[in-house]
């Protein structure tokens, strides 16, 4: 039933090919917990500004008790001052644990959605961050387009045609009692009315062309341009990424070079080697200055790589930034793994998944068995060492585990964690925004310590797979104070 | 000519009362499109089928199943002199009128699918005016003109209600032009130039043409009455009914249904216009006509303008903040927070007066009501 919900929208998602935060893969996934009840929450947005998005939150227990949900969606700069009451989630027919409603998204930029559960436990709000952006173009289909164009020569003729009438007929008493003069005067009222709506309607089409034209150039979305190059001029070969100055000022603010750190860093900066995926990295461009950033090149084999920028702007907007670079062989110094320069958080793995295709080094995915398109999953991976005993996970940045999902073709990339699809500083921005408003303490911020969290050495990352296909998923943890990367291939099958 | 005795035989005689189901059609249109306005206003968000959608919808539809239905049967079960009585559109038969609402039906039923496609690839409504809404308020308009159309030939064949339905009619269509206008005759604007250019290009046209082609003494001011009462009737009812605005962020708290602002005083120049229209006769001559039209610019000069100018330098101020005149009530949860001075302030005075400005809005209504009092010459002739 929500694999149904989710499909129809999902699917015509996924034939944008968008590039939002993540790219082709807009629906936010979040696993989290609301106050004491832990939910997972699917925002699936529309493709069109104002549109609707449908929402489901799922209660992740064993026996949910009757609970209200409500949700309702926040502008960043609007709050919680003047937000209207929200709406009830109403159940799923056969899924008692299962919540739907919609969310009426007005305006382009940056949501944050309040799921609020109350029961007989207490209460508390869930903050889901969902970017509103207009991602589609929608061509008219043949049907309608035909349909349209005959009710159109329909009507305009017919409305010469009634012209000519009024004019000549409907003023005698009967057809024959037509004077010449009116027959005339018939003809000319006709000519008139002929070239009076022609260029009505000429100029109706001009209008639906300036529209369309506003929509394409200025309301559709378009991401930070990203250029990239491979610098081998001093000891350290560097990689320097520019966000060119021309493309800076987007349609959603003049702020869009105004990044907050997600854990500590300002660009989270994926390289893929193509066509291959045989080797990844995991960066974090330091600023140098305002459209400039740069990172130590990590030992990579050489190669084209396509590179994703994910980062976060300060009202919560995220996106991911995409270009392609060339990497020489030898690209790195020989001291690089122990240089004290470097971003003792970067990480790089080359190799391909194992034949049997469920365990990559330490790392074993354990499930699911199936995955559909449109179908919310948990992907999960275990830690094991060669006797087949648990190992236990530590954080990296802040989480248990990190995820990079691209389907081979390059149509989607998502960089995801255990809390889902979201970007946590944006999370942590409307969290922080939503505690002022209320009066309420700050919550605190967790980015930055290293908790150690007990666990049983699994993992487990929520998502939604927006298209069929084949996926290749990078894992990442760190075992033991060490950075560990497992490679998956994954096939997704279609909902039929 | 208005007043002949001659009576054909008609199909709509047959049915008299189609014209009943017609006049309740309009009514219904009418609500809605107002209804659904205040809506937007307070409730903020709707879906295809709200109460307000379906009283506009069902009003063009029923209008468009009578006329048709009349058309078909005129077209292949009337006798031979009814078949005459009517014009000829393609083939079939039925009174010019019918023809028209039928155009504006198909109109109508054409901006279903356009403004859904239209939703679905540029987003959802913020604006009033885009072209499927622009083919819809055609086929409105179409559908009301037609209804009006079939009820003057009742008029001009003699009938003893037709006069003060074509009237009533008259009335919903004044009140339709204020609607689409709406925005631009706000009350804060009413002191700008562009508010008396707009009334002075628009109203005259109508209120000349009904005074020509009633037959009744006091045709215009039945029109510009009718106009009045329903917009008060809107001003009245809408409030009484509580709502809860459904979309963020909300400016402008509101509890109860949005009205619209008061009626403009259509009603004066209207009396006026029926008081000096008998002199000028019902002949189409040039010199009469062109007299007559300078006339009704000189009522609008000297008695719209004026009028309007004080009633909402009036409804600015704290005594129009009740619910009889909604002054200050009539602010969407869009709008400025309550007690911002912008709310009571006049706007756009930077493109205030001048004696240009009249000299401009004189000349449009005069321009306008030349052209309504042609347009009314013809409409008296109507027969078919």
């Amino acid at each position: 039933m929500k694999g149904t919900i989710l499909l129809v929208v999902v699917a015509f998602l996924g034939l944008t090919g968008s590039a939002r935060a993540h790219i082709g893969s807009s629906t936010v996934v979040f696993d989290g917990a609301a106050g004491p009840y832990p939910v997972r929450v699917i925002v699936a947005p529309p493709p069109v500004v104002p549109g609707r998005a449908e929402i489901t939150v799922r209660l992740l227990e064993e026996k949910p008790e009757a609970v209200k949900i409500t949700v309702l969606p926040v502008f960043w700069n609007a709050g919680l001052k003047g937000a209207p009451a929200p709406d009830e989630a109403t159940p799923v027919a056969g899924d008692p644990a299962l919540r739907q409603a919609e969310l009426w998204l007005m305006t382009s930029g940056s949501y944050s959605v309040h799921v609020a559960v109350s029961g007989e436990r207490g209460s508390g709000t869930a903050i889901v961050p969902v970017i509103s952006v207009a991602t589609r173009r929608l061509p008219m289909s043949t049907g309608l387009g035909v349909l349209l164009s005959c009710l159109g020569i329909l009507l305009f003729a017919g409305a010469i045609t009634l012209v000519g009438i009024g004019v000549r007929d409907s003023v005698t008493e009967s057809d024959v009692a037509r004077t010449a003069r009116q027959k005339r005067i018939g003809r000319i009222a006709s000519l008139l009315a002929f070239l009076i709506f022609g260029t009505a309607l000429y100029a109706a089409k001009r209008w639906w062309d300036d529209e369309d034209r506003n929509y394409r150039n200025n309301r559709m979305y378009r991401p930070l341009p990203l250029e990239a190059v491979y610098r081998n001029s001093g000891a350290q070969p560097m990689i320097a990424l520019e966000i060119p100055s021309q493309g800076a000022t987007g349609f959603i603010g003049k702020t869009r070079l105004a990044f907050i750190p997600d854990h500590g860093k300002l660009m989270h900066l994926f390289l893929v080697r193509e066509p291959e995926l045989d080797a990844l990295a995991h960066l974090h461009p330091r600023r140098t200055a305002a459209n400039f950033f740069e990172v130590e090149a990590p030992p990579l084999p050489a190669g084209r790589y396509r590179l994703y920028a994910d980062v976060t702007e300060e009202n919560g907007f995220a996106e991911t930034l995409t270009t392609t670079l060339e990497l020489p062989a030898g690209a790195t110094a020989a001291d690089f793994a122990s240089s004290s320069s470097r971003d003792v958080d970067d990480s790089w793995f080359a190799g391909i998944p194992a034949g049997n295709g469920e365990a990559s080094g330490l790392l074993h995915r354990i499930g699911p068995a199936q995955i559909r398109v449109g179908e919310a999953v948990g992907l999960r991976f275990a830690a094991r060492d060669e006797a087949g005993r648990a190992l236990t996970l530590e954080p990296y940045m802040g989480m248990l585990g990190h995820a990079a999902i691209r389907r081979t073709d390059g149509t989607v990339f998502a960089h995801i964690h255990p809390t889902g699809t979201i970007s946590m500083s944006a999370q942590m921005r409307f969290a922080r925004a939503a505690a002022r408003q209320t009066g309420q303490p700050e919550p605190m911020d967790h980015s930055m310590h290293e908790m150690h969290l007990e666990n049983d050495g699994t993992v487990s990352f929520p998502y939604v797979f927006p298209q069929a296909g084949r996926y290749r998923i990078w894992v990442q943890t760190k075992i033991q104070g060490k950075v560990v990367t497992g490679v998956f291939d994954v096939d997704v099958s279609s909902n039929k | 000519m208005s007043g002949e005795v001659q009576v054909q035989p008609h199909p709509a005689s047959r049915f008299p009362w189609l014209l009943a189901i017609l006049v309740a059609a309009i009514f219904s249109s009418a609500t809605g499109g107002p209804w659904d306005i205040s809506w937007h206003l307070t409730i903020g968000r709707d879906t295809f089928w709200t109460p307000a959608h379906i009283a506009i919808y069902f009003g063009g539809a029923t209008a468009g199943l009578v006329c048709g239905g009349l058309a078909i049967w005129t077209t292949f079960f009337a006798t031979d002199p009814e078949r005459r009585a009517v014009v000829n559109f393609w083939g079939g038969r039925a009174p010019f009128g019918a023809w028209i609402v039928i155009w504006g039906a198909v109109a109508m039923l054409t901006a279903g699918p356009f403004d859904d496609w239209w939703h679905n690839a540029y987003g959802l409504d913020v604006k009033i005016i885009s072209p499927p809404h622009v083919v819809l308020f055609l086929g409105g308009v179409a559908v009301r003109f037609g209804s009006w159309l079939l009820v003057l030939r009742e008029q001009n064949r003699g009938s003893a209600v037709a006069p003060w339905l074509f009237c009533i009619l008259g009335g919903l269509l004044l009140e339709e032009l204020a609607m689409i206008f709406m925005v631009e005759f706000w009350p804060n604007r009413q002191h700008s130039e562009e508010y008396f250019f707009l009334t002075a290009a628009t109203f005259p046209f109508l209120l000349t043409a009904i005074a020509r082609a009633s037959n009744l003494r006091w045709g215009a001011t039945l029109a510009a009455g009718t106009y009045m009462v329903f917009v008060c009737g809107l001003v009245w009812i809408l409030p009484l009914f509580p709502a809860v605005t459904k979309l963020g962020p909300i400016s402008h708290p509101v509890t109860q249904m949005v009205p619209p602002p008061f009626p403009q005083w259509l009603i004066l120049p209207a009396l006026a216009i029926d008081l000096v229209r008998q002199p000028f006769g019902v002949k189409r001559d040039w010199t009469r006509d062109v007299a007559f039209a300078a006339t009704v610019s000189a009522i609008f000069l000297l008695l719209f303008f004026p009028t309007q100018w004080f009633f909402s330098a009036f409804y600015l101020t704290p005594a129009a903040d009740n619910w009889f005149f909604a002054g200050n009530r009539v602010w969407g949860y869009t709008s400025a927070p309550a007690g911002t001075p912008r709310l009571k302030e006049f706007w756009m005075n930077e493109h205030g007066w001048a004696l240009v400005s009249l000299v401009k809005a004189g000349g449009a209504a005069f321009l306008v009501a030349l052209l309504g009092r042609r347009f009314g010459h013809w409409m008296s002739e109507v027969k078919r």
